[in-house]
């Protein structure tokens, strides 16, 4: 059997969305037991998208994980909780203070039941603060992180039709909960860990900061346009929507470059000669760029470039990403079954809609390999964690099912 | 070498060896700012980043780069010409005591100079070496140069940027620098943890930035969409595709950002809508649901928030909107975000006093516990730690280090 990294370690995730179901699906691939607690009684839209394959969404944050339907919110169902906790290493949730002391299980209480239990609560803005508990989404957190103002042109903010920092803060989950774990082998002590979604997008602003500090410099908004590099975009290509980028950043690139396109006189020109010349002199760089690549196929342009040595890539879509011959070599993406939710049957009755493309974790552990399984079913294992792993009779299974307590 | 007992903080000391590039030097600030000993490995004349603007006060010099000082946070620094017969059997000689490599060379790079993967795990079973490339160590890309703007094209992050009939664009600030180191710290803590809680075994842990950039705009499911409709996901500006209202939209002094996904959030924004408009036709049953319940009236929807948000401030509608229990979020520039009240109040402001460019305040990231242990350092100088490490713990003499200095091994 395949060694797994996280072998042995038990977590309980009490959430929904982005960043926290994804970090503990990482959790999942390198080993742990994850055991994903919700209640089918409060409506998740996510479960409807996409459009084009209703419930397919849903492969992204479950494969590999345990699955219960349990409703807190019944005293039952905080003491099912309860005992949960008490058997497991791990308890993550992006609930709020308001919600979760109404279920009584406010953190000091949680922290009590288990001595060496690691504790990590995912927040919006932060606990504390004149906007502590604050609500936030991390599609608006590209707004309130700046990158928005960083990114587009002059006249107009560019946003990525994307939950931006969801995606760094289930990263800094994950790490920070292997670390709690390490620590905890080393101390037997367990810990509390906030992790912000708000502060986990501010910190890839990056080197902007200091340069503001020191320089007084506020990023501008300049398209592809890099401040040192020159030619430096994404260049039209041949065929509806095509584009390739190309980054000269030396000048040994730049002769690279030159040369590849066969060295048209345009590029002796002497308010092209250095780097300093070519970003002052980019938008006319960029434009004669653009006439060369745009009587060419987008995956010409790059591999003549790649093969002269100059930073190259077509801006991939959906059909590019599906038919790379690199990212089948590496197995990135796997096929699954997901469910076509329906919110009147309990999930374990939910039909099998079809199968659908999820991507693999980007890390390859030479030793531990990420792992690669099944989502299941709403509800799928609430015979095996009530049953196996707390004791409860098939009797009791049931009557707590038939009261609501597991739904 | 396994952690000391004594050490209680998030990460132990752990002995990271940092030779990685703007690609994975994310990972080892990630690391020591966690508490592990990060000593960043610098050719003799001085990491290539030291040489990457912009400056400190515009001054081009070697303790100034701004990149340099953000990215290199709570890790000290050793001169050593690894490509070098002397300095490779120096670096052999570190890795035995080390238990951690993060790299970002291209590809077959450190195997011609004999210190891959293969190599140094002979010296020392327990290590763990990491790597960031563009697209991996294996598969027909893997060689293939890439900087940042090219991976925000070759993952298709590009083309979720921008507007639908103009060029793709990229995030500012090289965003995708941090994914991929990332993953590359969450992975080194595990094989650390799986080394230290089994029998010591070390291994290689490798990181492909595509990928990596991949799963962070995963949530548009482009792979799904191409096999299952033959269309791919396209830039669509400021307004999400999926979710109405969402996006940006004016106000009264610039811009601001709102989202609607459950029912009750709509509820609640229509109310708060028409008593600010006066307007009823927000009220209709035809507006009502959740998340993607209004796509098809989302240009008539959009039309009336905007008639809503142009009258009021961006903070009257942050702080109003909160109050409602609605994610309405003002757009920060960077100067903003330093003067935050919340992150200030927080103390997410760091200020780390650099010998050369003074105090600056830097993040200090966004995990908070009373388990991390050391607070974060300004980055080094070239060479600092040269005697601590190679007098100290190589057991070299002042003599040796002139001799190698001279030499141009260290």
């Amino acid at each position: 059997m395949a060694k797994k990294a996280l072998e042995g370690i038990r977590v309980i995730e009490f959430g929904l969305y982005i960043a926290l179901p994804l970090a503990t699906r990482l959790l999942a691939s390198m080993g742990a037991e994850v055991i994903k607690v919700e209640t089918l009684t409060a409506l998740d839209m996510s479960w409807f998208g996409p459009m084009y394959a209703p419930g397919a969404l849903q492969l992204e944050y479950r494969p590999l994980k345990r699955n219960v339907t349990l409703d807190v919110r019944k005293p039952r169902g905080r003491e099912v909780m309860e005992e949960l906790i008490k058997k497991s290493d791990i308890f993550i949730t992006n609930l709020g203070e308001g919600a979760l002391t109404k279920y009584g299980l406010t953190f000091d209480h949680i922290r009590s039941l288990k001595k060496d239990l690691v504790v990590l609560w995912q927040t919006g803005l932060g606990s504390t603060g004149p906007y502590g508990g604050y609500k936030a989404y991390g599609r608006l957190m590209q707004h309130a992180c700046a990158i928005s103002t960083m990114t587009g042109t002059p006249d107009n903010l560019g946003v990525a039709n994307i939950s931006y920092s969801d995606y760094h803060t289930s990263v800094f989950n994950a790490m920070a909960l292997v670390g709690a774990l390490e620590r905890r082998r080393r101390t037997g002590e367990g810990c509390f860990i906030e992790c912000p979604i708000y502060e986990s997008g501010v910190v890839t602003v990056g080197p902007a900061f200091l340069d503001y500090q020191s320089n007084g410099v506020v990023p501008e908004r300049n398209e592809n346009r890099h401040r040192f590099y020159a030619p430096h975009g994404a260049y039209p290509c041949k065929g509806e929507d095509r584009w390739c980028t190309i980054a000269v950043t030396s000048d040994e690139e730049w002769r690279a470059f030159s040369a590849a396109i066969g060295n048209p006189q345009w590029t002796k020109r002497p308010d092209f000669a250095t780097a300093a010349d070519r970003v002052k002199n980019a938008r006319e760089l960029d434009r004669l760029v653009g006439e060369w690549t745009s009587k060419r196929n987008a995956y010409q342009v790059m591999e003549r470039m790649q093969k002269a040595g100059v930073p190259a890539g077509i801006v991939a879509k959906g059909e590019d990403l599906s038919n790379s011959e690199h990212l089948k070599s590496h197995d990135f993406y796997k096929e699954a079954e997901y469910y076509a939710a329906d919110f009147d049957k309990p999930g374990v009755k939910w039909p099998v809609a079809g199968t659908s493309p999820v991507f693999s974790e980007p890390i390859n552990f030479s030793e531990t390999p990420c792992m690669f399984g099944p989502m299941h079913k709403v509800g799928q294992d609430n015979n095996y964690v009530y049953g196996k792993l707390l004791g409860m009779s098939k009797d009791e299974i049931k009557k707590l099912t038939k009261e609501g307590v597991f739904a | 070498m396994p952690a000391k007992e004594k050490d209680t903080g998030f990460l132990p000391r752990y002995r990271v060896l940092d030779l990685a590039d703007e690609k994975g030097i994310y990972c080892g600030k990630l690391l020591g700012d966690l508490g592990a000993d990060v000593i960043k490995v610098e050719p003799p004349g001085g990491d290539k980043m030291r040489s990457r603007g912009p400056f400190h006060k515009s001054d081009v010099h070697p303790e100034k780069s701004l990149p340099f000082l953000y990215f290199n946070t709570s890790k000290g620094s050793i001169t050593l010409n690894i490509e070098d017969k002397s300095g490779a059997a120096i670096f052999k000689r570190l890795v035995e005591k080390a238990d951690v490599v993060v790299e970002s060379f291209p590809v077959g790079y450190l195997a011609s100079i004999g210190l891959d993967y293969p190599s140094l795990k002979k010296i020392n079973p327990g290590l763990v070496m990491s790597s960031v490339t563009p697209f991996g160590q294996k598969g027909p890309l893997s060689e293939y140069k890439a900087t940042d703007i090219n991976i925000m094209a070759m993952s298709g992050y590009m083309q979720l940027v921008g507007e639908p009939d103009q060029q793709p664009l990229t995030l500012g600030g090289e965003q995708s620098f941090y994914p991929a180191a990332q993953y590359a710290a969450a992975g080194t803590v595990a094989a650390l943890f799986y080394r230290d809680s089994n029998e010591g075994k070390g291994q290689h842990v490798d990181v492909s930035m595509q990928e990596a950039m991949i799963t962070y705009w995963h949530e548009q499911t482009p792979v799904a969409m191409w096999r299952k409709t033959k269309e791919n996901v396209a830039r669509v500006g400021s307004m999400d595709a999926m979710v109405t209202p969402c996006g940006l939209y004016p106000c009264k002094d610039g811009w601001i950002s709102l989202c609607v996904v459950t029912p009750a959030e709509w509820d609640a924004l229509s109310k708060w809508m028409y008593e600010v408009t006066g307007n009823e036709e927000i009220l209709e049953e035809q507006y009502k649901g959740g998340l993607i319940s209004r796509m098809p009236v989302r240009d008539m929807v959009n039309v009336l928030v905007i008639d809503f948000t142009d009258r009021m401030t961006a903070q009257e509608l942050f702080l109003e909107g909160q109050k409602r229990k609605l994610v309405v979020m003002p757009v920060n520039d960077v100067p903003g975000l330093l003067d935050d009240v919340q992150l200030n109040a927080r103390g997410f402001w760091v200020e780390l006093d650099h010998p050369v460019v003074g105090k600056m305040k830097y993040p200090r990231g966004p995990l908070y516990s009373d388990a991390i242990g050391d607070p974060m350092k300004a980055a080094p100088l070239l060479g600092e730690d040269n005697e601590r490490i190679y007098c100290g713990e190589l057991g070299y003499s002042k003599d040796d280090l002139a001799v190698l200095r001279t030499t141009g091994v260290i």
